[in-house]
């Protein structure tokens, strides 16, 4: 099975430790109660995947810190990146 | 993982304690490298120390110059070193802070000894005399809490962010909780996680300093008509994974752990604090690392994706990647395997017990791959001209 890391517990997205394939469940390795996830899309190596829904400007946390904001909702499973995320330290 | 009670290390006059026992041949400036390379080479266990520059510097330059010298000079793992220079007033001002530590230290100068080949002679003979006195000296019990921890990164990948990073700031944070340092530095990392850095530093004062240490690269990058900033991520990052400057400077600043900040300290300047302290210097892997050694880390652990060949002059260092290809395509320069968090579904607390129990023989002795191939190079930054 794909592994999603997730680092802290307080993150809403993981990191996908292999290129994940949609409809695919993935295995979450990591703390929290979240423990597969079936992304929706294709997301590559090293690419973020939404662990809960992120309401648009809600925080993207990822370390326990953020690390960005959304800029539209995103749903469980889907792919988080420059697309739907910006800084918010920039 | 179970810490050993202590460590074992060589006491040194000034109570600091070294877990390597070198005799370095250091030349204070350029004109005195290639005696210094040719002593090293005739006299075993010793490491030359070879910086560009040093010779009408001026000011808060020279001072960094003879600073750093002096803190290689300094650092707990030496037990002795040969000073070489073209003349004595410029060798004086570094042996002097290093003969204040208490190791022996010789000055042989081309000017005093007439030329180079008698030079050459006398520095071999007093490095001759320093590796007999050095090898004679015992590891003795040592607490954890006399060890720095350098951390450093290069060669980043997608990989670094999200293994090997997180696993040494595991460490790290290990480290200070024996009541050990560890030292942070690469400045312009840390730019998209000041907040969290300033967070934790100690006083208010500190979190300013801390801020303005970034703001001076951003200003001096800006004044050459670059955008450090708006720059980051990188496109390549990008195509990696990283979506935000901030989630790249949280991953890089991950390797320090979650410690609080003591302290923030000049390039190769040694720590006042125990515990998480920054040092503030240029992020390129020699010259930082020229800076810990002088700062007195008695061991440095490299995080990095790609892989990235060269350690701190003067103590071992451990390189680590979580990059299963660079495990195989970089083997003889990687010394700690955590790839299993990607490819075995190890956990970042098992792969930093890994390391840790990589950590503890090589503070012992056991050597690192790039202490055996010699793979060392010295950088001290400048913040001036020559004149």
């Amino acid at each position: 099975m794909a592994i999603i890391l997730r680092i802290d517990q307080r993150d809403n997205v993981g990191t996908a430790l292999d290129d994940l394939a949609p409809g695919m469940p993935a295995q979450v390795q990591g703390p929290g109660d979240v423990r597969t996830i079936t992304p929706s899309m294709a997301i590559a190596f090293g690419h973020k995947v939404a662990l809960v829904p992120i309401g648009a400007g809600e925080p993207a946390l990822k370390y326990g810190e953020i690390i960005g904001r959304a800029v539209n909702a995103i749903t469980v499973g889907e792919h988080v990146h420059v697309h739907n995320i910006e800084s918010t330290r920039a | 993982m179970a810490m050993t009670e202590s460590l074992a290390g060589f006491h040194r006059p000034d109570g600091q304690v070294g877990f390597r026992n070198h005799v370095l041949i250091l030349s204070v400036v350029d004109t005195a490298n290639p005696v210094a390379r040719r002593v090293a080479t005739v006299v075993r266990n010793t490491i030359p120390i070879c910086p560009s520059f040093g010779r009408a510097q001026l000011g808060e330059d020279y001072e960094q110059h003879v600073r750093t010298l002096a803190g290689l000079g300094s650092n707990p793992n030496v037990a002795a070193a040969v000073i070489l220079s073209l003349e004595p007033v410029a060798a004086r001002n570094v042996a002097e802070r290093i003969a204040r530590t208490g190791r022996p230290v010789e000055i042989v100068t081309f000017d005093e000894a007439g030329g180079t080949i008698r030079a050459t002679e006398q520095a071999t003979r007093a490095a001759m005399h320093f590796v007999l006195e050095a090898s004679g000296l015992t590891r003795e019990p040592a607490p954890w809490s006399a060890l720095t921890l350098g951390v450093e990164c290069g060669g980043s990948d997608t990989t670094s962010g999200v293994v090997s990073n997180p696993v040494v700031g595991l460490v790290a944070d290990r480290v200070v909780a024996a009541g050990g340092t560890v030292i942070l530095s690469e400045t312009v990392e840390w730019m998209g996680a000041e907040h969290i850095l300033m967070r934790r530093a100690g006083t208010p004062e500190l979190a300013a300093r801390i801020q303005g240490a970034v703001r001076w690269y951003e200003d001096y990058a800006r004044s050459l008509g670059a955008d450090l900033r708006g720059a980051n991520p990188a496109p390549d990052n990008i195509v990696g994974g990283l979506s935000t400057i901030e989630e790249k400077a949280i991953g890089a600043i991950r390797k320090a752990g979650s410690s609080p900040i003591t302290g923030l300290v000049r390039f190769g300047e040694r720590p006042a604090t125990r515990g998480l302290v920054l040092m503030d210097a240029p992020a390129p892997a020699v010259e930082n690392m020229t800076g810990l050694g002088a700062a007195g880390a008695q061991v440095v652990i490299f995080s990095t994706g790609k892989g990235n060949p060269v350690g701190c002059p003067v103590s071992p260092t451990i390189k680590i990647t979580g990059n299963p290809r660079t495990i195989t395509k970089q083997a003889d320069s990687i010394d700690v395997d955590v790839s299993p968090v990607l490819t075995a579904g190890m956990s970042l607390e098992a792969a930093a017990d890994k390391l840790w129990a990589h950590l503890d023989p090589v503070l012992r002795g056991r050597l690192v791959k790039g202490e055996v191939l010699g793979d060392i190079e010295v950088a001290i930054s400048r913040i001036g001209f020559s004149t």
